[in-house]
């Protein structure tokens, strides 16, 4: 056999990262940002969560899968074998007999990680959907929610067509009841998660307090003065407009009583032109009955969009795919989904 | 053993006939993902499991026989 597979040593970084740059992007933020890469990557004891395929006969290294355990964030998630997959290349400059067969063999090394139980990933080509399809995973996609700011008159992040009807919910007495309001997330420890992959408040520090380039928010859903559910967001600028993004949401969101007024004010305080959240796994009518109105990418003359760096004002249609296993939620947050593309320093 | 590899080999790769020479080199329409669907099929089949190792080697009927063979024994 041609190649080893092993995790990324300490002593690969460099070459992991000219792999990045040579063999799927230039100029690729991983490639360029040690802060980025040892965040998402280095493990304490140096190594990196890439395997690495190394060719026996060249001393090159011809493809790398890369992931995020949720136990990067939380060690005491070890346990749960939760894995996230992220960039996973094989060379297209390389002949020899093993090397389209290098892919399978990489993502089976994958599912011999340690503890390893469960694997998901998001934001996957048409190429990546096949193979996972083929290897029996769940195949699906991220639904998009929105509320708009009733108040804004003129969008420049959302596209909203002259003959587009605002939704409005009937409120009946929620606004009294229902809260939203930033908090710490020693608040949240007691708030339950019922959902896989399982996350836990260390993880959300960990994950989202410490991002070395990311300012995410944390908002607690109070209703009638008890907090239920943790939001985390993050502010997006484009020019002089803003929107809210719901990155994850902590707790049980079939919980709630509807939220449509109570992110009203909230929006109009940031002077957002909206707030989304792109989801798989829970009920379209969960968020629905919350007060969102469901984007559909391949339809809606609305646009609300999903990039932004470079920004591109378009609908995109995220697809997914993860273990089959009942209650299997993902959100924009989880994986390496919601990171830098463009760097402040690059 | 060898016409049960080569039944499932001839659904995975959609061929009616499955030459015993057939190989990675001589197959055309032996790609990643038809070998990750192979491999599946195969460990169904046949109640195994392969290491990932073992995946890297399957070029030829002649090496999945061995391997299957190595696993039973």
């Amino acid at each position: 056999m041609i190649y080893e597979i092993h995790p990324c040593r300490a002593s690969e970084k460099e070459e992991l990262k000219q792999f990045i740059d040579c063999h799927w992007k230039k100029g690729h933020a991983l490639a360029v940002s040690d802060r980025l890469l040892d965040f998402q990557h280095r493990n304490a004891d140096g190594s990196y969560n890439f395997l690495i395929a190394r060719n026996r006969q060249t001393g090159e290294i011809d493809g790398v899968f890369g992931y995020i355990p949720m136990a990067h964030y939380d060690t005491a998630l070890a346990a749960s074998g939760d894995y996230f997959g992220a960039l996973w290349k094989v060379r297209d400059d390389v002949v020899n007999d093993e090397i389209k067969l290098l892919g399978v063999y990489l993502w089976r090394s994958i599912l011999k990680l340690p503890q390893f139980k469960h694997y998901a990933v998001s934001g996957i080509s048409d190429i990546a959907k096949r193979f996972y399809q083929t290897a029996r995973l769940t195949v699906g996609r991220l639904r998009q929610y929105y509320i708009l700011n009733e108040s804004v008159l003129d969008f420049h992040i959302a596209v909203v067509p002259a003959d587009f009807s605002l939704h409005r919910p009937q409120s009946g007495n929620e606004k009294s009841q229902v809260e939203i309001r930033e908090i710490s997330l020693d608040d949240a420890k007691y708030i339950p998660y019922p959902y896989t992959p399982t996350k836990s408040v260390t993880f959300l520090k960990n994950r989202y307090s410490k991002h070395p380039y990311y300012h995410y928010t944390f908002y607690g859903i109070y209703v009638s003065e008890v907090l239920q559910v943790v939001l985390v967001t993050r502010v997006v600028n484009v020019a002089a407009s803003c929107c809210v993004r719901i990155l994850d949401v902590y707790g049980d969101m079939a919980s709630l009583p509807p939220l449509y007024s109570a992110f009203q004010p909230l929006l109009q305080k940031l002077g957002a032109e909206y707030v989304d959240c792109m989801n798989y796994g829970i009920a379209p009518d969960i968020f629905a009955q919350l007060g969102f109105e469901e984007l559909d990418p391949e339809q809606d003359q609305l646009i609300i969009p999903n990039y932004f760096e470079p920004f591109l004002q378009k609908n995109i249609l995220v697809e997914c795919a993860h273990s089959p296993t009942d209650l299997f939620v993902i959100f924009k947050g989880d994986g390496d989904q919601d990171r830098p593309n463009i760097l402040p320093e690059v | 053993m060898r016409e049960e590899i080569k039944a499932v080999m001839s659904r995975v790769f959609e061929e009616p006939q499955i030459p015993d020479t057939i190989s990675t080199t001589t197959c055309e329409k032996w790609d990643s993902l038809r070998h990750l669907n192979l491999t599946i099929e195969l460990e169904m089949t046949f109640g195994v499991e392969f290491e990932p190792e073992e995946i890297a080697t399957m070029k030829s009927l002649d090496q999945i026989e061995a391997i299957l063979l190595k696993k039973r024994s």
